[in-house]
């Protein structure tokens, strides 16, 4: 089991990127609250070592995405997913909030592809490895996800 | 501006609310104390069963070692009893291969005594005395795992001549003897007596044995071994 601190450094470190990727997948506050601290318990009971700093964060990508989608292909979610509001982010900005909701309505197998490059910076390749998809898929699921999003935010983009 | 800044833009303003942080912190937090009160309990559990086992292992040693026969001592007067002592000379058992050694039993009681506190008890029993008479003779038997045990034991009789008031003879067995005297429900002595009487008369019977005293018999085969002698020298003289 992992100290309190580097817990609370982990925490300091990826909260904001695992609150993203769940962002993306799930639809409210409440689900999102789920899977951010069911991330952080399998950090704390995971025993493994980290090689360095990078492969940390990849780890919590490929846990976060998991854990995500194991939730909504739970049973109880699949029955009884409503049409919730999209968590509340009424104090972005107009134009901020176009584009989220341009992403967010994606299909699904778009939406962390998309995130994962053009927000986290990483390679088709390395998305490859995280989503556990072939290098060739990532590129097209990029462009596929890209040309939808222009399609939907029409001339803002370039 | 193109989509990468966009979503850059857009994503960098979505940030963690520091009240989620802190309530993970928290639910983090009493799960490690549940984990850590889990262990300590699993810890001392774990002491528990260990120590358990121990003693259970150390009782299962100890109870073998204590109760394991390692020597065998008849004592036959006419009363034919037999103590089967542990490695620590405590007697263990105490049995009876006539009536007149039940009477004996009766009146004693030998279990977890020294083997020489023990042979002192039957000594001075009442009931002993009413057995013994001028032309009585202790016959102790002794069959031992060790050469030195067997050793040790003749001489822990030696050292009771004063006790018994009579005379007394010791000799050594086999540990096998033990085995097929007690087929034949003889105590030891008076099988390694029959034994030796059978060399000199073969039409001596188990039977016949378990009627008669060791004495008895240690007679017989004196006379066997006397005539036998005899003959020899009569033999002998022929020759001359």
């Amino acid at each position: 089991m992992r100290s309190e601190e580097e817990v609370d450094l982990a925490i300091e470190r990826y909260s904001d990127m695992v609150r993203r990727i769940c962002l993306v997948h799930l639809k409210n506050n409440a689900d999102t609250e789920d899977i951010f601290q069911t991330v952080f318990l399998k950090y704390l009971l995971y025993e493994k070592e980290f090689a360095n700093e990078e492969h940390e964060k990849a780890w919590f990508v490929t846990v976060t995405v998991n854990s995500c989608k194991d939730y909504l292909k739970s049973f109880f979610k699949k029955r009884t997913v409503p049409l919730e509001m999209i968590a509340d982010f009424s104090d972005l900005s107009d134009q901020h909030q176009e584009v989220l909701s341009a992403v967010l309505s994606l299909p699904p197998k778009y939406k962390d592809a998309i995130y994962l490059h053009y927000y986290e910076g990483y390679t088709a390749l390395e998305i490859s490895s995280l989503l556990n998809k072939k290098e060739n898929t990532i590129y097209s699921l990029l462009k596929r996800g890209r040309d939808l999003l222009k399609e939907m935010l029409g001339g803002e983009l370039e | 501006m193109n989509l990468s800044n966009k979503i850059q833009e857009t994503f960098d303003d979505v940030k963690c609310k520091p009240e989620l942080k802190l309530k993970t912190k928290d639910y983090l937090n009493e799960i490690r104390l549940k984990k850590n009160g889990q262990n300590r309990f699993n810890h001392r559990k774990n002491l528990i069963v260990a120590f358990v086992s121990l003693i259970f292992v150390v009782g299962i040693g100890s109870y073998s070692f204590l109760m394991a026969p390692f020597s065998y001592v008849s004592v036959d007067v006419n009363p034919s009893l037999e103590l089967v002592l542990n490695r620590l000379d405590w007697v263990i058992e105490a049995k009876a291969y006539n009536e007149d050694g039940e009477v004996i039993l009766s009146d004693v009681s030998l279990k977890g005594m020294n083997y020489k506190d023990a042979i002192t008890c039957i000594a001075k029993s009442e009931k002993m005395k009413e057995y013994l008479d001028q032309d009585s003779v202790y016959n102790f038997t002794i069959a031992s795992g060790s050469s030195h045990k067997e050793a040790e034991l003749c001489l822990t009789i030696e050292s009771l001549s004063s006790v018994l008031d009579y005379p007394y003879n010791s000799i050594h067995s086999d540990l096998h003897c033990v085995e097929e005297a007690h087929k034949e429900d003889l105590s030891l002595g008076k099988y390694t007596a029959y034994q030796e009487l059978l060399q000199y008369d073969s039409t001596i019977t188990i039977e016949d044995c378990h009627h008669m005293s060791v004495e008895e018999m240690h007679h017989q085969t004196e006379t066997h071994k006397s005539n036998c002698q005899g003959g020899m020298k009569h033999h002998g003289g022929n020759h001359n």
